[in-house]
């Protein structure tokens, strides 16, 4: 009986423990638990600075203040000129999340499971994302994302002791184009012809500060003639 | 010698001639400004299309900076020509209309006749970069805020607004020691003619030859260009390259200000020598 006993016991123990252990994690779940964070916050605004770092272009860091309202209305406001990096936006990334999408779990780390994100419509402007989600926080660390057409990007977010997830930095790189602007009058740019029309790196840093969450905001703020 | 040069800027402003500059810069910035105050928006939309593939792009960077930048390189081609019809015709102009025998007799050195003309001719190519200030950074502000200025150099350069105005200030600094040289050197073909046409011709085709010259990079002329001084002529562009090279700045000016003495004493060498006939 004892012997029986033992032998059933090594049975299940080799059972329970010869599969990896995230096959037993669900993706789809955790993508789920990530968005449905994401979707307490309704409305934020926030100061945020921006430094951007691209090889050809030159501009000092930038403060402004960023206002979104679900499900997608976004503005930025500053004085003067601002570059407010296209991806990597925290409303952008929850955007193509919500998405129809196949998320595979494919290993973890010490702190973030890593899913891949495949998109399943033909519109989609991304081929495949890997996503690295915080196992603790169930917010998401870092993305690493491969567009149509238009290279990669990666994102990378920190954040505070705010009880949403919403980021304190986010730092965006990506491929650029060198440009070729085609004036004389609005300066003397000396494009290398070598480096002309190739893709290159550019990196955006952005820090957010001042959040007010979940709070009233006018649609007003969105009307793109109103002067910053 | 006041009085000399006092003499010379009413006798310069008595001329139909030196508003023509006046007029002109003003024509000419007031149609660009227009311009660009209607499809300003429009056009550098189109020309930073390659940003907005990764950018979202903010605010605006048509305002009263950006398009006093434009001016500026529009009209720097210009200008020399403006200040060579008045600098050329200051003492060729005497001789041109008899006035010279007249003026010598009464009891005037040469040298501080010619001084005084060589002044006020500078004074003239001075003010016609200060109203070209006024008329592209003053005026312009009747149709545009100020603002972000977006340049390219090597790089394309954002500038904050608040890091912009010391710029222009110097470009434009920069720009009236260049002017200057123009203007002596028409000064000096003046002073060896007898009619104002020729030392306007002469000198914009030397600055014409030097230009091709300075922008030519091959072989011997990148050898000569040092030397030439057209090469520091667009020089005031360095104050919106980020960072400014002072030593490149520094020593652009320091030749430009050998040229202008070095012309006032060849064009007062020719005076003193020239027999006047007229």
């Amino acid at each position: 009986m004892i012997r029986k006993s033992f032998f059933l016991f090594i049975f299940s123990f080799v059972l329970t423990t010869s599969f990896p252990v995230y096959a037993q994690v669900n993706a789809e779940e955790i993508l789920a638990t990530v968005l449905k964070r994401s979707a307490e916050v309704k409305s934020f605004e926030a100061d945020v600075s921006i430094d951007v770092d691209v090889d050809f272009i030159r501009i000092p860091v930038k403060k402004g203040r960023v206002f979104y309202k679900a499900p997608e209305k976004f503005r930025f406001r500053a004085t003067g000129f601002v570059l407010v990096p296209k991806k990597g936006m925290n409303f952008s990334v929850m955007e193509m999340l919500n998405k129809k999408n196949t998320a595979i779990y494919v290993g973890a780390d010490d702190i973030n499971h890593m899913l891949k994100i495949v998109p399943m419509t033909d519109e989609s402007e991304f081929v495949i994302a890997s996503v690295w989600v915080d196992k603790a926080k169930k917010r998401i660390n870092k993305m690493d994302v491969t567009t149509n057409g238009q290279g990669n990007y990666i994102m990378e977010f920190t954040y505070g002791t705010m009880q949403y997830d919403l980021p304190e930095t986010t730092k965006v790189t990506f491929d650029i184009q060198q440009v070729d602007i085609p004036l004389k009058f609005i300066g003397n740019l000396k494009v290398d012809q070598k480096k002309a029309g190739e893709r290159s790196k550019g990196s955006v840093s952005l820090v957010y500060s001042n959040y007010k969450v979940n709070g009233e905001i006018p649609d007003t703020v969105f009307d793109e003639t109103i002067e910053n | 010698m006041g009085t000399l040069i006092r003499l010379e800027f009413q006798k310069l402003f008595r001329r139909g001639m030196t508003y023509i500059g006046f007029i002109a810069i003003l024509l000419i910035v007031l149609i660009i400004q227009i311009g660009m105050f209607v499809e300003g928006q429009k056009l550098l939309d189109f020309l930073i299309k390659s940003l907005s593939d990764v950018f979202l792009l903010e605010g605006k960077l048509i305002n009263n900076y950006t398009v006093s930048y434009i001016i500026l390189n529009s009209l720097w081609i210009h200008i020399p020509i403006l200040v060579a019809i008045v600098a050329g015709d200051m003492v060729s102009g005497e001789a041109g209309r008899g006035t010279f025998r007249l003026l010598l007799v009464r009891p005037v050195s040469r040298t501080k006749l010619l001084t005084a003309k060589y002044i006020a001719a500078q004074a003239y190519a001075a003010m016609l970069v200060v109203f070209l200030m006024i008329m592209s950074l003053g005026v312009g502000r009747l149709f545009f805020d100020n603002g972000d200025m977006i340049v390219l150099m090597n790089t394309i350069n954002i500038f904050d607004e608040s890091d912009v105005m010391w710029r222009f200030l110097a470009a434009f600094a920069y720009g009236a020691i260049s002017m200057w040289v123009v203007s002596g050197l028409a000064f000096t073909f003046s002073s060896i003619a007898s009619n104002s046409l020729g030392p306007v011709v002469g000198s914009m085709s030397v600055l014409i030859v030097f230009t091709i010259m300075s922008n030519f990079s091959i072989g011997i002329f990148n050898v000569i260009k040092p030397f030439l001084f057209t090469t520091y002529l667009n020089g005031w562009q360095l104050f919106f390259d980020d960072p400014v090279e002072w030593d490149k700045v520094i020593g652009a000016t320091l030749i430009m200000m050998f040229h202008i003495t070095a012309l006032y004493f060849l064009s007062l060498w020719i005076f003193t020598k020239k027999d006047i006939t007229t």
